[in-house]
C-alpha cells in the first residue's frame, strides 16, 4: 500500500485526487494539506511514500521549495510535481529540485493513477513540453528561452539596465530582445506584454 | 629699433583683434586679478551683469558668482558647475536679463612659468534649454516606470480577483434563473417532471455555493488548523496563547517561525509540545515560541533553516532572537506594517 500526501490549495482538486486514489486499492491518502511549507513536517515521522505536490499553494508557498527540502531530508520519498499553469520554467525547476515526475493536471494526456503507478515503479514521467498559450500574435513556443528570461525580468519590475546585469548582457542586447518580442507578439508596450503573459500564466513572477 | 617696436605693436593689435573677434568672452588676468587681456564680449557681459567693465577680474568673478543660477547644483554630474581640484577649474551658470544663459569658467594657467588666470564665458542658452527638457523627460520617465511597477505588482492579484468575481457572477446568474423558474412553477400547475428537474437544479446550485464557500475559506487560510494537523502527525501538540495577527504579512512570518521551531524541537530536542505566546504591542507583535524538549547547553548552530528564517525576518523589518538559556526559545518582534 502506497502512503500518499496531497499538497494542493484548491479544495475541489484535493477532493478529486482523494476520490481517484480511493478508487485504487494500492493507495491510501494519509493527509491532504493546502500549504507546501507544511509538507516537510508531515514527512518527518509518518511513513510517506509519495507526495502529490502542487507548485503554487496556499499563502504563496512554493511546492518547488518544499519538494527540494523533502528530497534533501527524505530522498526515498517520491514526488510528483503538479501544475495547471503553462509557466515555462516549472519543468526545469522541478527537475532541479529532484522531483520524480511532473503532471499537468488539465492536459489530460495521462491519468493521475497511471502517473502514480509508473512513478512508484521507479519511472520518471515528464511531459515533452509546457502547454502552449497564445501571447498576442505569437504562440508561446515561438518565444526563445532568452526572450522568456527577459519577459520574466520585466514582469518582476526590472529596468533594462537591471535586466542586463542579471542576464550578463548589455542594455542594448536587452533592448534588442524586447524589440523582437514586441514584433512577434504585436504588442505596443512591455506593460501590455507583461499583463498578457501573467494573465495566461506563462510567467508567474513569485515562483 | 623703431621697426621692432612697430612689429610688436602690430602683433599686439593682431592679438587684440583676434581676442575681440573670439565669439565667447575671454579674459586673462594676473593672480591678484589685474586684467592683462579681456575681449569686448566679456566686458560687455560684465557690464550687463554688474553695471561696470572689468577692472579687477577676481572681484568681477566674485560678483558674477553671486548671481549664479541656483539650480546648477544638480549639474555637478553633467559638468555644468563646480570645481575640478586637478586643474583648479571652476564653473557656474548665469542668466542675463535677455534670457540668455552663460557658463562662466575660471582656470589657472602657467605661461612661461608666470601664473595667469583665464576667465571664459560661453553662451549655452540652447544647451541649457535641452538639458532642462531632458531633466523633465527623465522625471516623466521615472514616474511612468513607477506606475508600470505598480501595475505589475497588482497584476497577479487582479487576475485572481477577476476569477473570483467571474465565479460569483456565474453563481448569482444561476441563482437568479432558478428563482424565476421556481416562481413560474409555483404560479403554474407544476407536474412531477418539472418538480423533479427543479429539485435537481436547486441541488446543483446549493452544491456550487457550498464548493465556492469552501474554496474561499481555503484561499482565505486559517493556517492554525493545518499546522496543528501536521504537528499531530509528528506527535507534537501546538498551543497558541493570545490573539494571532490579523494582518497577512505578520501572520505568515509568525507561522514561518512556528514551523521552523516545530521541526527543530521535534528533530533535535524530542519535544511533544510547542507553546506560542503572542502579545499585541500597538504597532508590532511580540511572540515567544517554547518547547518542552530536552534542554541542551550547547550553543545553537544556525543552519540553513534558522539562517533562512533570520534573513526573511530581516527583509521584512522584523527581528528574530534565540534564547537558549532554558531550552530553545524563539523571540519574535514583527511590525504590523
Amino acid at each position: 500500500m502506497v502512503h500518499v500526501l496531497i499538497v494542493e490549495d484548491s479544495a475541489i482538486s484535493r477532493e478529486l485526487f482523494e476520490r481517484t486514489l480511493a478508487a485504487s486499492q494500492d493507495y491510501v491518502v494519509i493527509a491532504s494539506i493546502e500549504n507546501a511549507a507544511n509538507a516537510e513536517i508531515a514527512c518527518m515521522r509518518r511513513r510517506v511514500d509519495l507526495v502529490l505536490m502542487d507548485v503554487c499553494t496556499a499563502d504563496d508557498e512554493s511546492g518547488l521549495v518544499a519538494a527540494a527540502k523533502i528530497k534533501k531530508h527524505y530522498p526515498q520519498v517520491k514526488i510528483i510535481m503538479m501544475s495547471s499553469m503553462p509557466e515555462h520554467s516549472f519543468l526545469q525547476k522541478a527537475r532541479d529540485c529532484g522531483c520524480d515526475s511532473f503532471w499537468y493536471k488539465e492536459q489530460g494526456d495521462i491519468g493521475l493513477l497511471e502517473i502514480c503507478d509508473r512513478t512508484m515503479k521507479g519511472g520518471f514521467v515528464w511531459p515533452d513540453h509546457t502547454p502552449t498559450v497564445q501571447i498576442g500574435l505569437a504562440r508561446s513556443d515561438e518565444l526563445t528561452a532568452r526572450e522568456l528570461d527577459v519577459i520574466r525580468a520585466l514582469a518582476q519590475g526590472n529596468r533594462y539596465e537591471e535586466i542586463a546585469e542579471q542576464l550578463y548582457v548589455s542594455p542594448n542586447t536587452v533592448k534588442y530582445h524586447v524589440k523582437n518580442i514586441l514584433q512577434k507578439t504585436g504588442f505596443r508596450s512591455t506593460v501590455q506584454l507583461v499583463a498578457d503573459v501573467v494573465e495566461k500564466r506563462l510567467i508567474l513572477p513569485r515562483y | 629699433m623703431l621697426d621692432a617696436m612697430r612689429k610688436r605693436l602690430t602683433l599686439t593689435h593682431a592679438i587684440r583683434e583676434a581676442v575681440d573677434t573670439y565669439p565667447d568672452g575671454i579674459c586673462f588676468a594676473s593672480v591678484d586679478g589685474r586684467p592683462i587681456l579681456a575681449n569686448r564680449t566679456i566686458n560687455d557681459l560684465c557690464s550687463r551683469l554688474t553695471g561696470r567693465t572689468i577692472t579687477n577680474a577676481e572681484r568681477a568673478w566674485r560678483d558674477w558668482k553671486a548671481l549664479k543660477l541656483t539650480d546648477t547644483s544638480e549639474g555637478l554630474q553633467t559638468g555644468f558647475s563646480t570645481v575640478n581640484p586637478n586643474t583648479a577649474q571652476e564653473r557656474f551658470l548665469c542668466r542675463l536679463a535677455d534670457g540668455t544663459v552663460w557658463q562662466f569658467q575660471r582656470q589657472n594657467l602657467n605661461i612661461r612659468t608666470v601664473p595667469v588666470v583665464q576667465y571664459e564665458a560661453t553662451d549655452i542658452t540652447e544647451l541649457y534649454k535641452y538639458r532642462n527638457r531632458l531633466r523633465e523627460n527623465v522625471a516623466q520617465a521615472e514616474k511612468l516606470h513607477e506606475r508600470q511597477r505598480d501595475l505589475l505588482r497588482n497584476i497577479v492579484q487582479n487576475n485572481l480577483d477577476k476569477e473570483i468575481l467571474e465565479a460569483k457572477i456565474r453563481i448569482h446568474d444561476d441563482f437568479g434563473r432558478l428563482l424565476l423558474m421556481s416562481r413560474s412553477a409555483l404560479n403554474e400547475e407544476a407536474d412531477s417532471m418539472k418538480a423533479g428537474a427543479l429539485f435537481e437544479a436547486w441541488a446543483n446550485v446549493i452544491n456550487d455555493m457550498e464548493n465556492a464557500s469552501s474554496h474561499r475559506a481555503s484561499s482565505r487560510n486559517t493556517p492554525e488548523k493545518e499546522l496543528v494537523q501536521v504537528a499531530g502527525m509528528i506527535g507534537c501538540r501546538v498551543f497558541f496563547n493570545g490573539r494571532q495577527p490579523s494582518e497577512r504579512k505578520p501572520l505568515l512570518l509568525l507561522y514561518a517561525a512556528v514551523r521552523e521551531a516545530l521541526t527543530n524541537a521535534v528533530r533535535h530536542a524530542g519535544a511533544d509540545c510547542l507553546t506560542i505566546d503572542i502579545r499585541d504591542e500597538g504597532d508590532r507583535y511580540h511572540a515567544e515560541i517554547r518547547n518542552n524538549g530536552q534542554k541542551n547547553s550547547a550553543p545553537i548552530r544556525e543552519g540553513g533553516g534558522l539562517g533562512n528564517l533570520r534573513r526573511r525576518f530581516e527583509q521584512e523589518g522584523a527581528r528574530l532572537q534565540i534564547d537558549s538559556s532554558n531550552g530553545v526559545t524563539l523571540i519574535l518582534t514583527i511590525p504590523k506594517e
